[in-house]
């Protein structure tokens, strides 16, 4: 609940008659309309039972017996109770001599006898209300919210980071030692040349081109330098870009530039590794792409998601799992299939990087982190 | 901190975000209020004074005695009945020598004792309701239900609560300015808070047809004004400003700055004692 704590004109007198000072009337009071009901009840059917009572129980010389009196002020409580002004047999309470509606209005007027105790209680009253009432809200709402999604609760508790990998800590080692080589924006490129070359160009500062070695290996595959603009900016059509190449000629392109990142080593490769600060052990530009080189300590327990549950990604040999490319083509995964990917790099990787495309598209929000705080939040 | 899983916690690994057995838990102790999923209300605290749902089951009674009234005057006969009887109608004679006549009638007979008269008449009364109840058909169960939730309600169900709650007016302490200095602060939030039963509905019960009543009934309004006002980008005009106008007069206190002169012979100081 969010109060505004507005100290008006009409708050102010309303508080004098908070206070219980006597010289100024009570701005509350047990309510009215109860009251006068129950006026209009004790002037009727049960007037003269109401007498009997107090007579039978207040004039010593009738010699009434405390049995008597207690049957007469039961009348009806196994029928109707309200005929005998008297309390229902089922509800365990001491009727006092003034009968039942008598003593439900002293009760409510005992509340607000004094209004400042009153205020305290009704003060403390809120409190529990509003924080208990979020509880039991909580727990109607705790197994819908979701409503199919829930997977376990590990993946609850770790904003679905566990459905990429269980190993957390292994996975945020890993994720330490790859700087800035994954831009999360762009998950749905993980492992493919043109997600690499693009943060290479972004990370390094080079516009519309990447480091002047690698330009060189890149136009040794026979890519224009406008082929090369063309994959760092990811120009490829989309509902933002409908003037893109074509997938099928964003993919050749990309199938072109893989020999270039197997061809780039040594001081060009180091360059690359600096700009990106990559500290994992590499031999060729094209092994930033290969999850078990990039993920030394962690790729055995990699993961992706499928209608039977998390699937691991590859065996322990650092081979891939023989279930995941059936699983990427039978249909069952959304987008489907590895086999454009697998035109460009080799179809193992391809079948890994695609099943990882997928793992990291459950974790909602991915876009908005840089690599190094994933791996800060992991490790 | 790093994210973790719930590592040799399997217990916890549920199929669903809650196990039945914590649903139920919750449900069983927390979720005994009368609103919608076992939520709680001001009136299952206070329902009682407020008249809620009091009022509206008393109206509901009397009607029905009043629909009734035919039905039930033999049970109000026995209620006349007693009340001469206890105010000597029936007696004559001399204590301790008196002899009780109820007329034919219910009751009717010679007794010795009021208590022995009485019970004859209580008798009488129990028939009569024993044989006016099937008269009233469906209303039968109006009336009871009626009766019932208010008499459980308040001698019961709100007593319970306010123990939940730890609300105990025994203890309370009856004289306590700030609670009530800080109620003024807050009735506009409470004008707000107008789910049924809930707060405004109750504070409503009860404010009373004075000044300070109808205050109060005001600054309610307010506070929902307020709610829709904060939308529009309008100048109001309502909150009075807090703070003195002038502003009071300030302490005599230490100025606690050096002089210029102080200042450089402090450095000049420091500076022969490090070297």
């Amino acid at each position: 609940m969010t109060y505004q704590s507005l100290i008006s004109p009409l708050a102010l007198t309303a508080g004098t008659g908070l206070y219980g000072n006597i010289s100024v009337p009570s701005a509350l009071g047990i309510n009215t309309a109860f009251v006068t009901q129950v006026a209009t009840y004790e002037s009727g059917l049960t007037a003269n039972l109401i007498f009997s009572v107090n007579k039978a129980a207040t004039d010593l010389s009738l010699s009434i017996s405390p049995a008597t009196l207690n049957k007469l002020k039961t009348i009806g409580s196994t029928v109707a109770p309200a005929l005998g002004d008297t309390f229902p047999a089922n509800v365990t309470a001491n009727i006092a001599n003034s009968m039942a509606a008598a003593q439900m209005v002293t009760v409510g007027a005992s509340y607000i006898s004094s209004i400042p105790k009153f205020i305290q209680a009704f003060g403390t009253a809120d409190g529990y209300i509003g924080l208990t009432n979020q509880v039991i809200e909580s727990v109607v709402n705790a197994n819908n919210y979701l409503g199919p999604t829930f997977t376990t609760m590990d993946d609850l508790i770790t904003a679905n980071l566990s459905r990429v990998n269980l190993a957390l800590q292994p996975f945020g080692e890993d994720l330490s030692n790859l700087g800035n080589l994954v831009d999360l924006e762009r998950t749905e490129f993980f492992g493919t040349p043109a997600a690499l070359v693009a943060q290479i160009s972004v990370i390094g500062n080079m516009v519309n081109g990447v480091t002047p070695c690698l330009m060189d290996n890149l136009r040794a595959q026979g890519l224009t330098d406008q082929d090369i603009e063309n994959l760092v900016s990811f120009n490829v059509q989309s509902l933002l870009n409908p003037e893109g190449l074509t997938p099928v000629e964003f993919d050749e392109l990309q199938r072109r530039a893989y020999p270039a990142l197997v061809a780039t080593t040594g001081p060009c490769l180091e360059e690359i590794t600096d700009i990106l600060d990559v500290t994992v052990p590499v031999n060729t530009a094209a092994d930033l792409l290969n999850p078990v080189v990039i993920f030394p300590n962690s790729f055995a327990s990699l993961t992706f998601p499928t209608p039977s549950g998390d699937q691991l990604i590859f065996n322990t040999d650092g081979s891939v799992n023989s279930d995941v490319e059936p699983i990427l083509n039978s249909g069952s995964v959304t987008p489907n299939g590895c086999d454009q990917l697998a035109k460009i790099i080799p179809p193992d990787q391809a079948a890994a990087n695609r099943a990882l495309q997928l793992s990291f598209a459950q974790v909602s929000g991915l876009a908005s982190v840089k690599l190094p705080q994933l791996a800060d939040a992991l490790k | 901190m790093s994210v973790r899983g719930l590592v040799d916690l399997p217990l916890v690994q549920t199929t669903s975000p809650l196990p039945a057995s914590t649903v139920s838990f919750y449900q069983n102790n927390l979720a005994q209020g009368s609103g919608p999923n076992g939520t709680w209300l001001m009136i299952d605290f206070f329902g009682t004074t407020a008249g809620s749902p009091h009022a509206e089951n008393m109206q509901q009674v009397n009607e029905i005695l009043t629909t009734y009234s035919s039905t039930l005057s033999l049970l109000k006969t026995c209620y006349d009945r007693m009340r001469t009887l206890l105010t000597g109608g029936y007696t004559s004679g001399v204590f301790p020598m008196i002899t009780i006549t109820i007329p034919a009638g219910p009751g009717a007979g010679t007794y010795g004792s009021y208590d022995s008269a009485l019970n004859a008449l209580i008798d009488a009364a129990n028939g009569a309701v024993n044989s006016a109840a099937p008269a009233l058909g469906s209303d039968l169960d109006t009336l009871n239900t009626a009766w019932y939730q208010m008499v459980w309600r308040t001698m019961v169900f709100e007593p319970a609560n306010q123990t939940r709650a730890d609300i105990d007016f025994a203890t309370i302490p009856a004289a306590s300015e700030l609670s009530c200095t800080a109620f003024i602060t807050s009735i506009d939030g409470y004008g707000q808070e107008t789910e049924e039963g809930q707060a405004a509905f109750v504070l409503q019960s009860l404010a009373q047809d004075n000044l300070p009543g109808q205050a109060l009934q005001g600054a309610m309004i307010e506070g929902r004004n307020e709610q829709a006002l904060d939308a529009l980008p309008l100048t109001r005009w309502n909150e009075v400003p807090s703070q003195p106008e002038s502003p009071p007069p300030q302490a005599d206190l230490p100025d606690a700055s050096l002089t210029v002169d102080q200042a450089r012979a402090s450095v000049n100081a420091r500076l022969r004692t490090t070297s």
